[in-house]
């Protein structure tokens, strides 16, 4: 009797020590994501490419391919691909941003004049307004952060070119060991706990995975109907402008707003009719139309919603921690968290 | 010397687990390669003498027992008094298969580890795994748990038949 008590206290203190043991390993391993620099951005973007890429490499095993093969099969492939189509494109491409690195200084300079006769227009009207000096103070802002983001740009690329060399060797590895890497931890945890950690790692991976591929393929199909409506109406910069709004619509909400604006301002500059500038934003209407009403609901339905005044606040904090790159990932940072939490509170509720 | 000794027993211990795999009424109308795939999704467990492998009500998982026994009892885990013997497992045998298609399948009965052992478990995540990456091979384990299922409900049958009948 003394005995069964004495030797399930000493299963107890055991499992202590376990969990204790493995959340001290797991928490210095999420620890040395963000103390190593670079290390987290690298790791994210693997997984992004791996979630990207397992549904061919998984159709091919399942086809009877070896594993290493299917994969080294899909990667090649993948690259191949981009690679032709960025040799393809990318004298097209660097002549329009050289174009608008060129043009901005005079962009902003129309701008300013365009300011300075809405202000004359308004101040006419409204003599209070004058006070504030709008069109300086919004010029000034626009050349500065202008200059600064197209002047930066090559810098950060040359920054990130380890990161983008780096995840894919990170994601093949991912791929390549089938079953995550995250799995090579489960022998470390402790058993009272281990199914529930079972279940909570397989709900988080396929719900992040719907919802990574889900966003891009989204983000994707958005910026080529921008694009290609852009390059249709005869636009100036299409790829360029659908390109932007292609990223800035993985952020929800705002992203949609923020992809439209350097549109709506080459409009302003280049002197387009009224008539000419609701076409345009027609066009982006119709790309978030087609976006709420059919992508959303077929590749999005099943993930966890948050509330819209969540995903702002999300944003903002994503935002000021990591800037854009923040603002993209936060999201589904939160889902994963979410999802988790309310596993956990599952598992605790149904084993009261 | 030693190499060798240690070489033969660790071929050894991988031979008695394929076999036991092999064995397992679940997986045996598996081919070569889905063992071979099912054998990278299944963990190893180590268990403490007493030890409980899954609660009332609870658990998703089947279990192989490597080495060990284990106690299949019915009550709660809490108190030794509650608890009452219904049959000890040996190596090589398997239990909580239901618990596979069905969350917590058995309402009173726990196991629990009588000295150290290992198991080997497969659990509901595994099974959905297989399902989405070999959909026959996931067909193949759900029939024969529908084939266990289907016995089982034959000898409940039979024995409510005998009941009415005396």
């Amino acid at each position: 009797m003394t005995s069964y008590i004495q030797k399930q206290r000493r299963i107890k203190r055991l499992n202590f020590f376990r969990l204790g043991f493995f959340l001290i390993i797991f928490v210095s391993l999420v620890a040395s994501l963000f103390v190593i620099q670079g290390l987290f951005i690298t790791l994210l973007l693997a997984f992004v490419l791996s979630f990207i890429l397992s549904p061919p490499v998984n159709f091919l095993s399942r086809m009877g391919l070896k594993r290493s093969y299917s994969v080294s099969l899909v990667f090649c492939s993948f690259f191949i691909g981009l690679g032709t189509f960025l040799f393809w494109s990318l004298p097209f491409l660097s002549k329009q941003f050289k174009n608008l690195q060129a043009e901005f200084p005079n962009y902003i300079e129309q701008l300013s004049i365009l300011m300075q006769e809405w202000q004359d227009r308004l101040e006419s009207q409204f003599f209070f307004l004058s006070e504030l000096n709008l069109s300086d103070r919004f010029t000034q802002f626009l050349s500065s952060f202008g200059q600064t983001f197209l002047q930066d740009l090559p810098s950060t690329m040359a920054q990130s070119f380890t990161i983008l060399l780096l995840a894919p060797f990170f994601a093949f590895y991912i791929m390549k060991s089938r079953l995550g890497l995250i799995r090579n931890l489960y022998p470390l945890v402790p058993n009272h706990v281990f199914e529930m950690f079972l279940t909570l790692h397989y709900k988080i991976n396929k719900q992040v995975g719907v919802f990574v591929r889900g966003r891009i393929l989204e983000a994707c199909i958005v910026g080529f109907i921008i694009g290609i409506g852009l390059l249709i109406l005869d636009f100036p910069f299409p790829i360029v402008l659908g390109i932007f709004a292609s990223l800035t619509n993985l952020i929800p909400y705002i992203g949609p707003i923020i992809g439209s604006i350097p549109v709506l301002l080459v409009a302003l500059v280049n002197d387009y009719e009224v008539s000419q500038i609701l076409i345009v934003m027609g066009l982006f209407f119709f790309a978030q139309i087609i976006d709420s009403m059919i992508l959303v609901p077929i590749l999005l339905a099943r993930i966890v919603n948050l509330h819209p005044l969540t995903v702002i606040v999300i944003i903002i904090a994503g935002a000021q921690f990591m800037g854009i790159i923040g603002m993209i990932i936060s999201i589904p940072l939160v889902n994963a968290v979410k999802v988790s939490i309310m596993a956990v509170y599952q598992h605790i509720s149904d084993n009261i | 010397m030693l190499e060798v000794f240690f070489e033969n027993f660790f071929k050894k211990a991988e031979q008695s687990e394929n076999k036991i795999i092999k064995n397992c009424p679940l997986f045996s109308k598996l081919t070569a390669k889905e063992l071979s795939f099912l054998k990278s999704v299944i963990h190893h467990r180590i268990y403490a003498d007493g030890e409980t492998v899954f609660k009332p009500a609870s658990g998703t998982g089947m279990y192989m027992i490597l080495k060990g026994e284990i106690n299949i009892l019915k009550g709660s885990p809490e108190s030794q008094e509650n608890a009452s013997l219904i049959s000890v497992l040996k190596e090589g045998q398997f239990f909580g298969e239901l618990a596979l298609v069905h969350k917590g399948a058995y309402k009173n009965l726990f196991a629990q580890s009588a000295g150290d052992s290992k198991l080997l478990a497969f659990f509901q995540p595994d099974l959905s795994l297989i399902s989405e990456n070999y959909p026959k091979m996931a067909v193949k384990i759900l029939s024969q748990i529908c084939e266990i299922l289907s016995y089982r409900l034959q000898k409940a049958e039979q024995k409510i038949l005998q009941a009415l009948t005396k």
